[in-house]
């Protein structure tokens, strides 16, 4: 098992901030002009406060009303400036923040499509989904909302510190006598929220996984009566979530208190000074004022500081993920040599193989297929047939010795070009939520005549006219069908297909003799002049074969006609006496 | 499940916290807002006799402040915990729930669904009962208390100055509805998202391998695009309500200014006072900036339990009578009399039609058929994974629907067509519903898995990943007979398995079946499976169109005659 942050490589830093702009350069200028628009807005909003000290001092307290109509034009005129800057600036960051994560989002999802096989083998479905959604939503969101507003307040902090010290230096130094008691006080609380959010983050990403693996295995559940046990195990996940979030409840409300409860004391500080508390200075009533809207401005960002840096820790840990999941390169080497019309002849020469766990599979297998032949490939469980299916078809990679198709090496072909040459019907069927047409199609423009021609050779009608037509809609991964029913829908997508090579791995299994007589002799038919490789358990299916190549441990044991073979009395006609013997013996009726 | 009932099951408990939060925060608002009033007096006693008592009010203000922070502190975890409580309740009471259900109702409610209830709409809930009713209450209290002391200062000004505010908060407030209706919206496009990214991510290897990318890159960018339009209208809505409220109370300022000043100039307006004003107005911003998310959450809440009620409310369909049968505690007698088959989602294809066969205890059953005759289907109802006309299997002369349900699934083995493994090791999804009692190894043997495991990294205790992607299809399918064969049964459904094991293994695995003697059925499509059976049903379209031993089915012409003869041929070639 891997852990959940495998693909996480370097803490989250600044230079990987960097780098997203350097990836959405437009979007990074937006939200470059959009801080300069922000920047000015906090200039206004600093600003504002002195109006009101004029306000108080020049006109309330002596009683002058005239030019008080002036301060409040300009107070108006600085307001509304403030509100359109704000305005401008917010919209344009989160403009620029969605279209950059529209882009990300497609880049992640193109990058996982592209990506070999084993790369899937290493990673569960449910967390590279996650990449492609909730990882890139927690970043939109925070670019959008969060991130810039962190920046925004700093500014703002430290533009009105700026400007009561212009204004006042001693109150200044009064106001900023509670900055270390605050400083120590917010990074013990947020050092405490930082791991309770990781811990809460941690416990719902295991609880919903979970969660969701036994609701689609729900039939194993209650036939095997596990529900008590899935439920306590269920249980215990969801305490430890609720556990995490009554805590950093706790924390969070007292960050939020008390920083409102400083905020006034520091305003009684303020009294005390100005009352000729220290130094016998006594401030005006304007100045004072000044000062105590000036210390609301200063504490409402330090407030909000421990939700903006919660969702900012899980941006951090998110872009973290997404650029270590598009750093990692397990895609199929790319081969630059076009073969737009492949003929379909094979030539497998020396081919040694191992998955990544390093136990060989193939051990030199050497054949060759020709277009208009039909060859078997048999042998028990892990002899190797369907890591050939595999290497053929370019889900994986890295072997040794050489595949040609056409008299080219396969690894130095286009993947795009082996990939419409060879059509597999594979063993475990794959079907996606949509109408038949697009079933069969995959999105290549075939007609809908010829689709209804296949369907028919593939002895699929029933199960298509069951769905309702072209137009019938198939669930998630083909819940709607039975098994045998999937299975010839997926043997009706090679045939619209048309390629050149034709693997069929297990492609009937589930089918019933009769209809897979059929398919047999529709395919005998439509793939006449084609290059077909079949692997079988069933070794009844594979008998008419040109020549049957039969494997044991990543080796060729011999290789021939069913003739040929059982006159030579080898492997073969071993496996295929057992097999039928043991048939005959076992169908002896019950006494 | 409608509110008074959400409130009675989960909230109730919880109203002493409440209670407690409730003072806790009347103590706040009253204290916070009585603080601006001591700021103006001490500022207006400045330039009086009183200065020298300006210390002292301001060590009281001080004090205030810590009062301030244990009260506030109190309020919101006294609010927030109980929310806390209730959504774990709720989501422990969900899941239990589904637990009980059938896959008839699964059906209807995929995973990905079942989760998104679980989470964002026990969420919205969630915050409705801890940040919702805190927001409600200190709105109520803020507004009122600022009100009383903006009036206290001046009916007049109150008056005046409240009319920016109010004019915002409707405008605000407008918006915030809309919003809500957008991020519905996204909610439903981010969902299509997941879902085609899910299932391209699940059928990758015939994606790659039709080299279909760009088809299923065009679909997901319609699907990207239609959410990126969507987030880019929320920006817009998100930057006016962000600072309209903060506009609405600058306005109110200079509506001050304009008609405070001649109040002052009669000294009926200090400047203390002014600034008591300013500071009661800028408290008015945050609880009514909130209270239209709180409408909004309210109305999401509102959708969250009725979707919530919608997969609780419905009695899992399982017609368990009050005294139910005891199952039957060896291999017992199976009867099918007559029963019909529909699936509830399509009640007008009838899947089984009248069928009627009777399996004596331990003998065996076959079933073979095309296609979508209904083999498997036979089996689910056996299973009781689908409920039946009451009267139409009979175990042992009782009635199915009348036998404890779950006590039934205890002595019923079953191993579907689709497999389906945890990801977990191999050896705890064998050993599921079985005790860990050394058979282990043999059944490894049996199922020729022992030779797999050896190739595996951890041996049995590798994990198989998710939906046992580290296995083969075959070695799956293998897993699951080990698993089904291991726990403890007297009745055994084979549906389709014994193909994905070679001969020599299916004979040898049912040797050990004739051994054990439960009551068996077995579906295949391979005649060597199912000819020792004791009798044999041959399934078109729903019915049963012969049946027999294999001797006698052999003897006349048919689906079965055919099938055998074709496999004999083969054989014999």
């Amino acid at each position: 098992m891997m852990r959940e942050d495998d693909d996480a490589r370097t803490p989250a830093n600044l230079q990987l901030w960097l780098r997203m702009a350097k990836d959405f350069p437009s979007e990074a200028l937006i939200t470059i002009v959009a801080m300069i628009a922000a920047w000015i807005s906090v200039e206004l909003v600093v600003y504002l406060p002195r109006f009101l000290q004029q306000a108080i001092d020049d006109h309330l307290v002596p009683h002058r009303l005239e030019g008080l109509e002036a301060i409040a034009f300009a107070y108006l005129g600085v307001t509304l400036a403030g509100f359109v800057f704000e305005f401008a600036y917010t919209y344009a960051i989160g403009f620029a923040a969605t279209r950059a994560i529209t882009k990300l989002r497609r880049k992640v999802y193109s990058h996982t499509l592209s990506m070999a096989q084993a790369f899937f083998d290493q990673r569960p479905t449910g967390r590279l989904l996650t990449r492609a959604t909730s990882d890139v939503e927690a970043l939109g969101e925070t670019l959008t909302a969060g991130a810039f507003t962190i920046v925004l307040d700093a500014i703002l902090v430290f533009r009105t510190i700026f400007a009561m010290f212009l204004l006042h230096h001693r109150m200044t130094v009064v106001v900023l006598l509670v900055a270390p008691p605050i400083a120590i006080f917010v990074n013990v609380i947020r050092k405490k929220l930082r791991d309770l959010f990781g811990e809460v983050r941690d416990a719902i990403s295991v609880l919903n996984a979970y969660t969701a693996e036994r609701l689609g295995g729900m039939d194993v559940v209650q036939l095997y009566s596990e529900e008590t046990r899935t439920l306590a195990e269920h249980n215990r996940m969801l305490a430890r979530y609720r556990i995490g979030n009554v805590r950093s409840n706790i924390w969070d409300a007292l960050l939020y208190a008390g920083i409102d409860g400083i905020a006034t004391i520091t305003v009684a500080l303020l009294l005390w000074y100005g009352s000729g508390g220290w130094n016998d200075d006594i401030v005006t009533a304007g100045l004072l004022a000044m000062f105590i809207q000036y210390t609301g401005q200063l504490f409402r960002p330090i407030q909000e500081f421990s939700q903006k840096i919660a969702v900012l820790q899980r941006a951090a840990a998110s872009l973290e993920k997404i650029y270590g999941l598009l750093d990692y390169q397990q895609a199929i080497t790319p081969g630059s040599q076009r073969l737009p019309q492949a003929k379909g002849q094979i030539h497998l020469s020396n081919l040694k193989f191992a998955y990544q766990n390093g136990v060989p599979i193939l051990n030199g297998v050497e054949f060759h297929v020709q277009p208009g032949e039909v060859v078997a490939l048999v042998g028990r469980t892990g002899s190797g047939k369907s890591s050939i299916a595999r290497l053929l078809t370019r889900t994986y990679d890295g072997y040794e010795g050489s595949i040609t198709l056409d008299g080219l090496e396969l690894r130095e072909v286009h993947p795009d070009d082996v990939r419409n040459a060879i059509g597999m019907v594979r063993q475990d069927v794959q079907l996606f939520p949509g109408d038949v047409r697009f079933n069969l199609t995959l999105g290549k423009k075939i007609s809908d005549e010829r689709l209804r021609e296949v369907i028919h050779l593939a002895q699929a009608d029933e199960a298509v006219e069951k769905l309702g037509g072209l137009d019938g809609k198939i669930q998630h991964q083909g819940a709607n069908l039975s098994v045998g029913e999937a299975q010839l829908l997926s043997f009706a997508r090679v045939m619209a297909h048309d390629p050149p090579v034709v693997l069929l791995d297990e492609a009937t299994a589930s089918v019933d003799t009769l209809t897979e007589t059929r398919i047999q002799a529709a395919t005998k038919v439509l793939f006449e002049r084609k290059t077909v490789l079949v692997i079988a358990h069933r070794l009844s299916t594979v008998v008419d074969a040109d020549r049957i190549v039969v494997l044991d441990q990543g080796k060729v044991l011999e290789t021939g006609s069913h003739h040929e073979l059982m006159a030579r009395d080898g492997a073969w006609a071993a496996l295929f006496r057992q097999q039928f013997t043991e048939a005959h013996e076992a169908g002896s009726p019950n006494s | 499940m409608d509110w008074s009932s959400f409130t009675r099951r989960y909230a109730a408990k919880y109203a002493h916290w409440y209670a407690a939060g409730f003072f806790a925060l009347i103590a706040t608002s009253w204290v916070a807002t009585t603080i601006p009033l001591l700021v103006a007096d001490a500022i207006d006693a400045l330039a009086t006799p009183q200065a020298n008592e300006v210390p002292w009010k301001a060590v009281w203000i001080a004090l205030l402040g810590v009062f301030v922070i244990l009260v506030r502190t109190a309020s919101r975890v006294l609010f927030f915990t109980p929310g806390r409580l209730i959504e774990a309740e709720l989501r422990a009471d969900l899941f239990s729930r589904m637990l009980m259900q059938q896959p008839a109702f699964l059906r209807n409610y995929p995973p990905g669904d079942l989760i998104s209830r679980a989470t964002s709409d026990i969420g919205n809930l969630r915050l409705l009962a801890g940040f919702g009713i805190l927001q409600f209450i200190n709105t109520a209290l803020t507004v009122g208390f600022v009100g009383v002391q903006m009036v206290r200062i001046s009916p007049f000004l109150a008056a005046l100055t409240s009319v920016p505010i109010v004019i915002a908060f409707l405008i605000n407030h407008s918006f915030i509805r809309t919003l809500f209706v957008l991020i519905q919206r996204m909610q439903t496009e981010t969902a299509a998202i997941s879902d085609h990214v899910l299932s391209s991510y699940q059928g990758l290897a015939t994606v790659q391998s039709f080299n279909a990318n760009g088809a299923f890159l065009e679909e997901f960018d319609r699907k990207n695009l239609a959410y990126q339009a969507s987030s880019v209208h929320r920006s817009g809505i998100r930057a006016i309500i962000g600072p309209i409220l903060g506009l609405a109370a600058s306005l109110s300022i200079i509506v001050l200014l304009w008609q405070g000043a001649p109040l002052a100039a009669q000294g009926k307006f200090s400047a203390g006072q002014f600034v008591a004003y300013l500071s009661l107005l800028g408290m008015l911003i945050s609880p009514l900036r909130a209270t239209s998310f709180l409408l909004s959450v309210a109305k999401q809440a509102q959708v969250g339990l009725q979707r919530l009620s919608e997969v609780m409310t419905p009695e899992p369909d399982r017609p368990d009578l009050p005294a139910p049968e005891p199952a039957p505690k060896s291999a017992p007698k199976l009867e099918l009399r007559g029963i019909s088959f529909a699936y509830p989602d399509a009640p007008e294809v009838e899947v089984l039609h009248d069928i009627h066969v009777a399996v004596e205890p331990g003998q065996t059953l076959g079933i073979i058929g095309p296609t979508g005759s209904g083999k498997s289907t036979l089996l689910r109802c056996i299973a009781r994974l689908y409920n039946t006309p009451p009267g139409s299997i009979w175990v042992d002369n009782v009635d199915l629907r009348r036998i404890d349900l779950s006590e039934w699934r205890r002595q019923v083995s079953v191993v579907p067509q689709r497999t389906f493994l945890f990801s977990e090791s191999l050896k705890e999804n064998i050993l599921l519903g079985a005790p860990d009692d050394g058979r282990l190894e043999k059944m490894l043997a049996l199922t020729t898995l022992d030779v797999d495991v050896q190739s595996l990294p951890d041996g049995v205790e590798s994990p198989v990943g998710e939906s046992g992607i580290m296995l083969s299809g075959g070695q799956r399918q293998r897993a699951a007979i080990a698993r089904g064969l291991l726990k403890p049964h007297h009745v055994l459904l084979l549906d389709d398995v014994l193909s994905a094991v070679d001969h020599a293994t299916e004979a040898s695995l049912i040797a050990t079946l004739r051994q054990q003697r439960p009551t068996t059925l077995i579906v295949a499509h391979r005649i060597s499976a199912i000819q020792h059976a004791h009798r044999i049903l041959v399934l078109e379209g729903g019915r049963v169109v012969d049946s027999g031993t294999h001797e006698e089915l052999c003897s006349r012409p048919g689906f079965y005659q055919d099938t055998w003869h074709h496999q004999q041929e083969l054989a014999e070639t």
